[in-house]
């Protein structure tokens, strides 16, 4: 609610007068899920640590025109996934060859090393998605949005979301499932 | 009952507890006698432990305090527009300045082209450079070639040409 002095939307008001305490309070209370956001797109930290400082300094230049018509998480989750996918156009794409081969199975590879392999394989399926999809996927399985939610992050319909996951989903099964270990 | 066509379109939105009521329960009805499809729900909820398994590092030291520091950068320039000196150059330079200006100088131009061109036309002393043909045959030959009663001589026209080679 915006008149609660502790709601997101009551702090940005307070930013858009020039409360840089307000400010911190934001930074300090969604730099975590912005962060993680942020890093499961890039897959690196340098990105990520960009992506984050530039959301929320976008966030500061918005705040004298923010109005409380919209939450403020997805008004933020809107900036981060513009960012992201603005920094998804300037990289160069993951190919589908660079994906790790199948572990080794033999009885000295321990659980933990299995789990890495895979823990990359993931990665590696996930960065060679298309950002849209990748970022729907993420929106979905990390931040448990709902199809209405990840549309006004995404700035599509939640048709448009559906489809994204369907086909997201395709592509990770498909190149997943080449793997032994999984499915 | 619907095709496993139509059913597994609606798959993904069913396994994300999107749809609405009518096509859930079709969904649902399909699901109980359709092995195909249940092994393909299964396929799909077999993603979620494998990308919930990704560590995500720490937020870095320092990131929020390089924001904030950012944050109070601009929020001083905010109060404190800096002022170059060059402001009134950028004024001057504003295209609708250059292009009125513009428009101005040669609406003066011609103007001035213009009252120069009259004025010199008019002046008593000026040459006419509009000169008829009696005042030529009358400069030349010293005749009055379009009067009616010819004056002059062969000998005062002959005169009256050296007098204006000199």
């Amino acid at each position: 609610m915006p008149d609660c002095p502790e709601s997101d939307e009551f702090l940005l008001q307070a930013v858009g007068r020039g409360d840089l305490a307000a400010f911190s309070r934001i930074v300090e209370r969604h730099q975590t899920w912005a962060w993680r956001v942020a890093y499961r797109f890039t897959g690196n930290e340098e990105d990520a640590s960009d992506i984050v400082q530039e959301a929320f300094l976008r966030l500061l230049d918005a705040s004298g025109r923010y109005r409380p018509t919209a939450k403020f998480r997805t008004y933020f989750y809107q900036i981060i996934s513009r960012l992201c996918l603005d920094r998804a156009k300037k990289k160069q794409p993951l190919l589908l060859e660079t994906v790790p081969d199948t572990p080794d199975p033999s009885p000295d590879i321990t659980d933990t090393m299995m789990q890495r392999e895979n823990a990359i394989a993931v990665r590696a399926a996930l960065d060679a998605l298309p950002p849209n999809q990748r970022l729907a996927i993420l929106l979905r399985y990390d931040e448990n949005l709902g199809y209405e939610e990840i549309a006004s992050a995404l700035e599509k319909t939640t048709k448009a979301v559906e489809r994204l996951l369907a086909r997201g989903r395709e592509r990770l099964r498909d190149v997943l499932g080449r793997r032994e270990n999984f499915f | 009952m619907w095709s496993c066509a139509k059913n597994r379109k609606h798959l993904n939105a069913y396994m994300d507890g999107e749809l609405p009521d009518r096509a859930l329960r079709e969904v649902e009805r399909h699901l109980a006698v359709c092995p195909a499809c249940l092994l393909e729900l299964d396929g799909l909820r077999g993603l979620a432990p494998l990308l919930g398994n990704d560590e995500v590092p720490p937020v870095p030291a320092g990131l929020s305090a390089r924001i904030l520091a950012e944050a109070a950068v601009r929020q001083k320039r905010k109060e404190c527009p800096k002022t170059s000196g060059w402001e009134w150059r950028e004024f001057l330079f504003q295209p609708w300045l250059v292009r009125g200006a513009t428009t101005a100088a040669l609406v003066v131009g011609l103007a001035m082209g213009a009252l120069m061109g009259w004025t010199g036309y008019l002046r008593p002393d000026s040459t006419q450079w509009i000169v008829t043909n009696e005042s030529v045959a009358r400069n030349m030959y010293a005749f009055d070639v379009l009067g009616a009663e010819p004056r002059g001589s062969i000998e005062a026209a002959t005169l009256a040409l050296l007098d204006d080679g000199r």
